[in-house]
């Protein structure tokens, strides 16, 4: 074979190819310092570089290298000055638009002011850091001693001091960023209940929660993910009532991703999920500080994730989804009616085209006569059968949905009325679909509406069709079926450990005082079994409203006087 | 490894489920015809009967914590006369699944889908019982917990919406005709406590073994109540002549209920109570037929068994009966008992037998006895 493939080299000047800029393996070892635009070195090299290099003693090389490394992008600053009495070289590095301006000019001014105390001790290179380190009481201190601290902490808006002599660099905390404002969080709106919503900023977000659970106990870790953009997450919950395997659970999980990047909690959503190819969602998200606090005190686990104002909360259980604050803000009958009227609409949502379908196409003798009369008569002279009819209509109203989503504000409601209005109205006209299909699609789509949390309802959209299909090929045996099936997968899901359908499958009786009923709050004295194990009893029972015997003004309840 | 639990509550609801699907489905040859309008005291006398043999079923799984009917019988019997008694047993889960499966596709292919084979019919039904037991016991254990209320709620329902057309002279004259006809009607509501058979299979997956007998006496007890309240429905809307001789008396009573204009063909309700009772009875005894059948030749699993004994299911289901009027008769003491008492009684006796004769319970630990002497 070798003298065959010589032969064949050596023919290789016959098909001249193009001469590539050869990027790989030769030139990876090569340093070439002086033009940056030709430095070939990966992503993965560079990040490495970082992470070797030390800082030394000089302070103009540490600072070359400072440039070198983030190639001297626009945002950076070094500003250079003296300080004591001898005059040492010091670096302030930081960000621009990261930082605070006053913190840094405080900074400086504390460091000059500091070194010419101390105008006897410490007046040499090496002295100065130490006596700095001790004299800013100001702000929070780290030490860096590499590269990798120490842009880690610049670039979180920290400033970094360099000074000369020193291989060491102090990291002052000067952060101080633009965010949005404190708003509610327009997908999920309640007509009672606090108006506040997470933001982009973590910070902001862990003071949300920390507002409203003001236990020492409520301890928030944080680990960064993300090989380059080092997103910081952190999770939030209550020491001593949070079951320490699930804690134990979400760390792990947590540990074990390694991407490149994060830049929503729904790809960390991904990460921990345990059962990825299931329709439903196994973990809660929300953007509302009151949902988070209150899944806290049942000892769950909330993930925060930087830039993004979705929180994201372990272990999820399903009827969790069809919850929403109002029921527990308003008064209790109408907090377990809507409840019960929500998961009905769920289910509508999921079947009630399926139903049509089947019974239309199979079982029409189960319709009053009247009713099977109107229907069939409005179907007069359209030219596709029901499930043709109603997929088709259904398509169409995802077509709808999505567009209208995509819309800037302004003219949205054109495609309500280009959508809803002249389509509807002209496909019915035109006998093309029947009025029928359109009551029921248009009337799912609203049940559909009337779940609280978007991520279930858009498994109950996907679901929908499979029913219908199943529904078009086996009758009522098929919804059946279908229904089943649902069932058997809920119930073998598991979300971190913890049946996703409790307290229904396994039914748990002690839990049934707030899930599709809600009692009134003093009787629920019981925390969720499952989920607050650790300390079962929320609160003392007996603790209704009582008579005011013991009061003694003009309403003094007189029990001898007949 | 990891064990798969199930809690008396949800042993309870599976029995419960099975049998009253049972008496929704076959009740007129339950109560047969000779007792006529007395059938509903054949039905709560037959409690007595019933029980004795849920305890002779149930009695030994207690003696034996842990272990299911298989794995007792091999101690009891020894390994081939064991296994092979196990074998015998185990026809009964075929049987009992085959035809519950073959009266529904009938049922519904008659009302419903007159144009589907019924091979397709009872393939989708099996499917999802093997999709449950794949997914193992707990999960068939929280499915029941789940469809436990909406069960009762349509029997319930399917009990009450007849009311309507009660006729109570239909009722009367009560035990007219002496006890004899009465004994005779019982015999037929005992024997379908074969049922119970899976007792022995999913007892050692119990959380709290000692209680197995209790809750299934319960269950039974349970069970029996509902098809009393069945039978005096059937009786009173029907009357005893009909109601003693139509195919499926309870869905005929309620296909003809009709409450004003708006509210007719309910029937649905109990087709739909009676496909997720027959889901609930194909799902147990597929597991316990798999179950029993890895444990006779040795399997570490069941799962592998799961889909070829569903495929053999359906074709008894198919092949074991000539028509619609053989499977309607089917449990007719006639035709059942003979199977009944092979399958169920027989396995039964010897193994007490067995278990009377060797004592185990007079088994001292080694420890004691050597301490003695």
């Amino acid at each position: 074979m070798k003298p065959l493939m010589r032969i064949f080299n050596k023919l290789s000047f016959l098909f001249p190819t193009r001469k590539k800029k050869q990027f790989t393996l030769k030139n990876k070892g090569k340093k070439k310092d002086h033009d940056l635009a030709v430095d070939y070195r990966d992503i993965s090299e560079r990040e490495a570089d970082f992470q070797k290099t030390p800082l030394v003693v000089n302070l103009e090389d540490n600072l070359r290298t400072i440039t070198d490394l983030t190639g001297g992008s626009y945002d950076l600053n070094i500003k250079r000055c003296l300080a004591g009495p001898k005059e040492v070289n010091v670096a302030v590095v930081f960000f621009d638009g990261m930082v605070n301006k006053e913190s840094i000019d405080d900074l400086l001014r504390i460091v000059n002011l500091e070194t010419f105390k101390t105008v006897i001790e410490g007046v040499h290179k090496k002295e100065i850091y130490d006596t700095v380190k001790k004299r800013l009481i100001t702000t929070k201190l780290r030490e860096a001693d590499d590269m990798e601290n120490l842009y880690e902490g610049i670039s979180l808006g920290d400033t970094a001091l360099l000074f000369d002599g020193t291989a060491k660099g102090i990291l002052c905390e000067t952060r101080g960023w633009d965010y949005r404002a404190i708003m509610e969080p327009e997908a999920e709106t309640t007509i009672r209940g606090p108006r506040e919503g997470f933001i982009e900023n973590l910070r902001v977000n862990t003071s949300l929660i920390r507002r409203r659970i003001r236990s020492p106990n409520l301890w928030i870790e944080s680990i960064n993910i993300g090989s380059l953009t080092k997103t910081e997450v952190a999770y939030a919950y209550i020491k001593g009532l949070a079951g320490e395997e699930l804690l134990e659970e979400v760390r792990s999980r947590l540990e074990h991703i390694d991407i490149d990047g994060v830049l929503e909690s729904g790809l960390i959503e991904e990460f921990i999920r345990d059962a990825p190819y299931s329709l439903f969602p196994t973990t809660f998200r929300t953007e509302r500080p009151d949902i988070v606090s209150a899944a806290l005190l049942e000892g769950r686990v909330a993930i925060l994730t930087n830039g993004t104002p979705f929180v994201v909360i372990v272990p999820g259980d399903f009827l969790m989804f069809l919850q929403a604050p109002d029921d527990y803000n308003e008064l209790f009958p109408i907090g377990s009616l809507i409840r019960t009227l929500r998961i009905f609409s769920f289910l509508l949502s999921i079947f009630l085209p399926g139903l049509y379908v089947a019974i239309l196409n199979y079982h029409p003798e189960l319709l009053p006569t009247t009713l099977i009369l109107t229907i069939q008569a409005t179907r007069e002279g359209v030219p596709f059968p029901v499930v043709a009819e109603i997929l088709i209509m259904e398509l169409a109203f995802e077509i709808l949905r999505e567009a209208g989503l995509r819309l800037p504000r302004a003219i949205g409601p054109a495609i309500s009325i280009v959508g809803a209005l002249i389509l509807g109205e002209a496909a019915i006209r035109a006998g093309i679909v029947s009025p029928g299909v359109v009551i029921i699609v248009a009337f799912t789509a609203i049940a559909s509406f009337s779940t609280p949390t978007f991520s279930m309802a858009i498994s109950a959209r996907m679901i929908r069709f499979l029913i219908v299909i199943l529904g078009g090929t086996f009758g009522l045996l098929g919804i059946q079926l279908g229904f089943l099936i649902m069932i058997i997968h809920l119930v073998s899901l598991r979300s971190f450990g913890y049946p996703y359908m409790a307290p229904y499958g396994p039914f748990i009786w002690s839990d049934m005082k707030d899930n599709i009923i809600r009692n009134l709050w003093w009787k629920l004295v019981k925390r969720p079994r499952l989920l607050g194990f650790r300390e079962p009893q929320r609160q003392p029972s007996g603790q209704g409203p009582r008579l005011p015997t013991a009061s003694k003004g003009p309403y003094r309840r007189n029990r001898k006087r007949r | 490894m990891f064990t798969e639990k199930i809690v008396s509550r949800q042993l309870f609801y599976l029995l419960f489920i099975m049998r009253v699907t049972i008496v929704i489905s076959v009740l007129p040859v339950l109560t047969a015809g000779e007792a006529l309008q007395d059938a509903w005291i054949a039905g709560a006398v037959s409690f007595i009967p019933s029980a004795a043999i849920v305890t002779l079923i149930g009695a030994l799984t207690i003696a034996f914590p842990g272990k299911s009917l298989v794995q007792y019988s091999q101690e009891l019997l020894g390994s081939i006369a064991g296994k092979f008694i196990s074998l015998i047993y185990l026809g009964i889960f075929l049987f009992m699944a085959g035809t519950d499966l073959r009266i529904y596709a009938e049922v519904l292919k008659t009302g419903f889908l007159p144009e589907t084979p019924i091979s397709v019919i009872m393939a989708l039904v099996v499917f999802v019982a093997v999709l449950v037991i794949f997914g193992g016991l707990e999960v068939l254990g929280r499915t029941a917990d789940i469809i436990f209320p909406i069960f009762l709620l349509m029997i319930l329902g399917s009990l009450f919406f007849p009311l309507i057309h009660a006729d109570f002279q239909n009722i009367q004259p009560v035990i007219a005709r002496g006890w004899s006809p009465l004994f005779l009607a019982i015999v037929a509501p005992t024997s379908v406590t074969a049922q119970y058979a899976n007792l022995t299979m999913l007892a050692p997956s119990l959380d709290e073994q000692h209680k197995t007998l209790k809750v299934a006496l319960w269950s039974l007890l349970a069970a029996t109540f509902v098809l009393v309240c069945f039978a005096v429905v059937v009786v009173l809307v029907l009357g005893p002549d009909v109601g003693s001789r139509a195919a499926f008396p309870v869905f005929k009573m309620i296909r003809a209920t009709r409450i004003s204009e708006f509210l007719e063909r309910v029937e649905i309700i109990t087709i739909f109570a009676w496909g997720l009772g027959l889901f609930i009875a194909l799902s147990v005894n597929l597991y316990s037929g798999s179950k029993g059948l890895s444990q006779v030749f040795g399997l570490q699993d069941n799962r592998p068994l799961i889909l070829p004994m569903a495929v053999i299911w359906v074709v008894f289901g198919i092949q074991g009966y000539r028509d619609f009027f053989e499977v309607a008769q089917v449990f007719d003491p006639a035709f059942f008992d003979p199977i009944f008492i092979t399958a169920l009684l027989f396995p039964m006796l010897v193994l007490w037998t067995a278990y009377l004769y060797k004592r185990p319970w007079k088994k001292q630990p080694r420890g004691t006895t050597q301490n003695k002497g």
